[in-house]
């Protein structure tokens, strides 16, 4: 019996459904997952900005940067997106080959970091052993309590090579003789190679100190810092 | 002091996904995915004050559900989980229920949207205007219309519910 207006409009709601308790624990996920989503997002938007128009450059190294895969200054990429631009670049590269075999040049590309960030970084990329022990397995644990992989054979696989080629990582080594032309950058051919480059880029960056925990509580810098992978093209 | 947008997010999306599931039922979990990803690429405007925050998540809730159907094609594993882990409640629509429902769809859009704000989701009228854009004094008049036109309707008489 509704005895007033407002009695009746409320009871007009359309039935709703009940969350389940562990309904609960599935939107506190969609709040993270959205998180580190736009993060991702931010990330690349700064990629396209600073790399728009560089896809065929030559390498130029230039500021004081030691390491070979470390590249530093407003001019690192001759392409427009680089050289119009006032803020200080520095990219980091390396080599690592994905699981089908594909052997690609990462990239991690800021702007505006501190020499000291940058040497920190530095240190981290050049010794990733002990980036993988202070990692301690958890970016294995996250992927699979939140679902992003699951126990299978395949994912397991998938979680075990980007762990193993991050041991590999040679900062040092730069990007050897790749070439941008040599480079189609695309990968993520399949769901195994993209849990690969997710899981690979987590340990990065969390090992860095960039990752999505802790977000707003980073330099734009380390917030801005984008990954990106180009791959030899295959015959 | 400034806001703690997970905290925010967290405490607000089951009244976000309600929001949701009352006008988009099907798509209710993936439009509140896109809410939460909304949010956080505009966390920096997330205001500090919490009844503020919310009417501001409501407001973007209403864009996202304004452009729904736009992107149709991403989906979201936690939204399909999420669909998993809700049940219907099992009670059915009276009739009477559906005509007042159809009562309300029948006014002017905006005046439906603040009844449905002010009723369904318990929002004061100033926080209803906020999420759709109006002035508070034309709101006010528009949620006064609309009172009267559905007691008319439905027969009952005008009360005052809303307070600004």
């Amino acid at each position: 019996m509704h005895n007033t207006l407002d009695d009746l409009l409320a009871a007009a709601s359309p039935p709703m459904s009940t969350l389940t308790p562990d309904a609960e624990a599935v939107l506190a996920d969609m709040v993270a997952e959205a998180r580190v989503a736009a993060a991702r997002e931010r990330r690349g938007k700064l990629a396209r900005r600073v790399l728009g128009g560089a896809a065929v450059v030559a390498l130029m190294a230039v500021g004081t940067a030691a390491a070979a895969g470390v590249l530093q200054g407003n001019d690192v990429r001759n392409g427009p997106g680089w050289a119009g631009n006032p803020e200080t670049f520095t990219v980091f590269e390396w080599v690592a080959t994905h699981p089908l075999d594909q052997t690609c040049v990462e990239h991690l590309a800021g702007a505006g970091l501190t020499d000291a960030e940058v040497a920190a970084i530095t240190a981290t990329l050049s010794d990733p052993a002990a980036l993988l022990a202070k990692d301690d397995g958890a970016v294995r644990e996250e992927f699979l309590d939140r679902g992003w992989a699951t126990d299978s054979a395949q994912d397991t696989a998938a979680i075990d090579a980007a762990y193993a080629e991050v041991a590999k990582l040679d900062l040092d080594a730069g990007r050897g003789t790749l070439t941008d032309d040599q480079l189609t950058g695309g990968i993520m051919t399949n769901r195994y190679d993209e849990l690969f480059a997710n899981v690979y880029w987590r340990l990065i960056l969390d090992g860095i100190g960039a990752g999505p925990h802790g977000y707003h509580e980073q330099s734009i810098g380390m917030q801005n810092l984008n990954p990106d992978t180009a791959c030899e093209v295959s015959e | 002091m400034s806001a703690d947008p997970e905290a925010i997010l967290t405490a607000n999306a089951p009244d976000l996904l309600k929001y949701f599931e009352r006008r988009e039922r099907n798509d209710a979990p993936d439009l509140l995915a896109e809410t939460l990803l909304v949010a956080w690429r505009r966390a920096e405007d997330l205001p500090a004050d919490p009844i503020e925050a919310r009417m501001w998540l409501f407001v973007i809730a209403r864009t996202v559900l304004l452009g729904h159907g736009r992107d149709s094609s991403r989906r979201s594993r936690l939204a399909d989980r999420l669909r998993e882990r809700t049940r219907l409640e099992s009670t059915r629509d009276s009739d009477l229920a559906l005509d007042v429902r159809s009562a309300i769809a029948e006014l002017p859009a905006a005046d439906a949207e603040l009844i449905r704000l002010v009723h369904w989701e318990g929002m004061t009228l100033a926080g209803a205007s906020q999420v759709l854009g109006l002035n508070s004094s034309t709101a006010r008049g528009r949620y006064q219309r609309a009172r009267e036109t559905l007691a008319a309707r439905l027969g009952h008489s005008v009360g005052q519910k809303a307070q600004a």
